[in-house]
């Protein structure tokens, strides 16, 4: 009986709609013999390029229009997502005449302000163990150069809880779009855990205040392949009570690899360097070299969603403590204590997180180590549990450990 | 006497004209009325409803839905007497330069291959209203009005049973998008003055 209902209501809602567009429209008959996606300066074909402004999930129905019969209610649908997605003014659809006779052509044509303005929150995170993280900018678009300043206060990410000021620039795309310019500034006052002022005891390594500038250019080789460089200059003010300041300054390059492989099943895979080498030829006061590389691979089928995650680090020579690798916060060893761990960092890390995703539930595996060269390696382990839609999570973790399960409860968005 | 008191232009009748004055003058259109001894007809032979903004969408090969309603108002110039509404799906075969409108129902009637001209006539042409009931000797008022309809206002508009008049009430009642076209035109009439005509073709 309620299937009667259900099917009484869908025919009404049918009706009530009114007739389908493919009854009314002359062009319904017509197959789209392609599709093209255009702005300012730009112009992609979603059935060919995979351009990186467009989801692949909007991609690949734009794709499918293609080789179909014209639908002009779909194509409405579209451009909404489109115009959304894009943060555009306006999309505008076009059909025009094919190259043979019967097929259309369908191009979205997006218009965006050339001057807007966002507010966002990169980062925003409640951690059990290490309280409040979060993160507000707003960042100013002219004619595609960023302007961005905010406000963050981060217990989560370093060693050190850094509160203070952040301001960025981001030039619009240079040398044909293959190119842009960053510089980015932040002021910050610390905070450090007394786990760590003991740790550090007689040690000059801690500082109360720093600044950093880093200019960097990034430019995509191909569209799988980006490749940065740079330096950053940081001052890290008294160290102890009336001394210089001290400068960590550094060259930095990296280099980022991205494929996906569309199918049944949609892969993706990541991998990435990073270099950060101080060196006495732009005056540091601190002599190291520290790398990162991670890799990543996703595979999603459906509603479900396999991620593997694995990166690692090594620090030679001495590095200040922000340069410092950490494990055992919201992304690394969830579950554990960072201050437990090693309360001043290690130089030396591996790790490696294995996630779940059905729909909004998600489970994961964290395992990793972090020691300082020379030291045992002690390899840990977390096991979690939570939900996560978009970009927004909710986890319990449990860190795996003889004889004792403190869970640790996180929330946020955007970490 | 009677008859002289009947074709006085009430007060509301100039206010009435006043406010739909400024429509009158964006549109060149003038109004005439067909009777055929049963309904009544608009004739706007001057009226292009397929140009400007909605053209441009069709020729972006979208679908306009345009809804009309004719409604006869009694010589006072407020009670309505009778509401004809009606809607018109019109698109344009981009690579034949035609237009196809569709009136929608139980069973929808449609016109293919029209050039703009007879497209709007046949949508005239399906504008009618009855004249059951109406008194030969009095005066009405004919109130035409014409408008594109946003899409998600037709969920509200059209019914199992047909249009929705509280929606069309609704919908007509509310301050039109100024970006979207809109005519609106009325016409003083008396049965016994209109001469009985035979339902006109245009195309």
């Amino acid at each position: 009986m309620r299937y009667v209902w259900l099917s009484a209501l869908l025919a009404c809602g049918l009706l009530v709609a009114g007739p389908q567009d493919s009854e009314t429209n002359v062009n319904s008959r017509y197959t789209v013999e392609n599709v093209t996606v255009s702005g300012e300066g730009w112009s992609s074909s979603p059935a060919v390029d995979r351009d990186h402004r467009i989801s692949s999930g909007l991609r690949k129905e734009m794709a499918a229009l293609v080789g179909e019969k014209l639908n002009p209610a779909k194509l409405d649908d579209l451009a909404k997502r489109l115009r959304r997605e894009l943060r555009a003014h306006a999309v505008e659809q076009h059909v025009l005449r094919g190259r043979s006779p019967e097929y259309v052509r369908v191009i979205f044509q997006v218009e965006v302000p050339p001057t807007r303005f966002d507010a966002s929150v990169p980062k925003f995170l409640y951690q059990g163990e290490q309280g409040w993280s979060g993160a507000i900018e707003g960042t100013a678009t002219l004619h595609e150069n960023g302007f961005t300043a905010g406000l963050v206060s981060d217990g989560d990410e370093l060693v050190e809880r850094y509160t203070g000021v952040v301001a960025r620039y981001e030039s619009e795309p240079l040398m044909s779009e293959r190119a842009r310019l960053r510089f980015e500034f932040g002021s910050y006052h610390e905070l450090w855990n007394p786990a760590t002022v003991t740790a550090a005891a007689g040690s000059p390594a801690l500082y109360r205040t720093r600044q950093e500038f880093q200019p960097v250019l990034s430019v995509e080789v191909s569209r799988q392949l980006e490749v940065s460089f740079g330096a950053s200059f940081e001052s890290l003010g008294e160290p102890v009570a009336g001394a210089e300041p001290l400068a960590a300054n550094a060259l930095v390059a990296g280099a980022r690899y991205h494929q996906e492989i569309e199918g049944a099943s949609d892969q993706a895979v990541e991998a990435d360097y990073d270099l950060r080498a101080g060196t006495q030829a732009l005056a540091s006061d601190y002599a190291y070299s520290r790398h990162r590389w991670g890799f990543r691979y996703r595979l999603t089928h459906g509603k479900q969603e396999l991620v593997d995650d694995g990166w690692g680090g090594v620090i030679l020579g001495q590095a200040p403590l922000f340069e410092r690798f950490v494990l055992g916060n919201s992304t690394s060893l969830r579950g554990w204590n960072k201050f437990d761990l090693d309360p001043l960092g290690g130089n030396r890390v591996v790790h490696n997180t294995v996630e779940y995703h059905y729909g909004i539930f998600q489970i994961f595996c964290d395992s990793g180590a972090i020691w300082d060269g020379g030291q045992p390696v002690v390899a840990r382990s977390s096991l979690g549990a939570g939900l996560r839609q978009g970009i927004f999570s909710l986890a319990l973790a449990f860190p795996l450990r003889d004889g004792r399960m403190d869970p640790v409860f996180m929330v946020g968005m955007n970490y | 006497m009677a008859q002289s008191r009947a074709r006085r232009t009430s007060r509301r009748s100039w206010l009435a004209a006043g406010l739909a004055l400024p429509l009158f003058i964006g549109q060149a259109a003038t109004m005439e009325v067909a009777f055929d001894g049963d309904t009544l007809r608009p004739l706007v032979p001057d009226l292009h409803f397929l140009s400007g903004r909605a053209l441009e969408r069709l020729k972006d090969a979208r679908t306009v839905v345009f809804l009309s309603q004719l409604t006869l108002l009694g010589e006072d110039h407020v009670t309505p007497f009778r509401r004809a509404p009606q809607r018109f799906y019109v698109s344009y075969d981009i690579w034949e330069g035609r237009f196809k409108v569709t009136i929608p129902g139980v069973t929808p009637e449609s016109r293919l291959g029209l050039t703009a001209e007879q497209a709007e006539a046949w949508c005239l042409e399906n504008m009618a209203v009855s004249t059951l009931g109406m008194a030969r000797d009095r005066d009405y008022w004919m109130q035409f009005d014409l408008r594109t309809a946003d899409p998600k206002d037709m969920a509200s508009i059209v019914s199992q049973s047909g249009i929705s008049i509280s929606g069309l009430i609704e919908l007509f009642s509310r301050k039109p998008d100024a970006r979207e076209p809109h005519w609106v035109m009325e016409r003083r009439l008396r049965l016994a003055d209109l001469h009985r005509s035979p339902t006109r073709r245009y195309w």
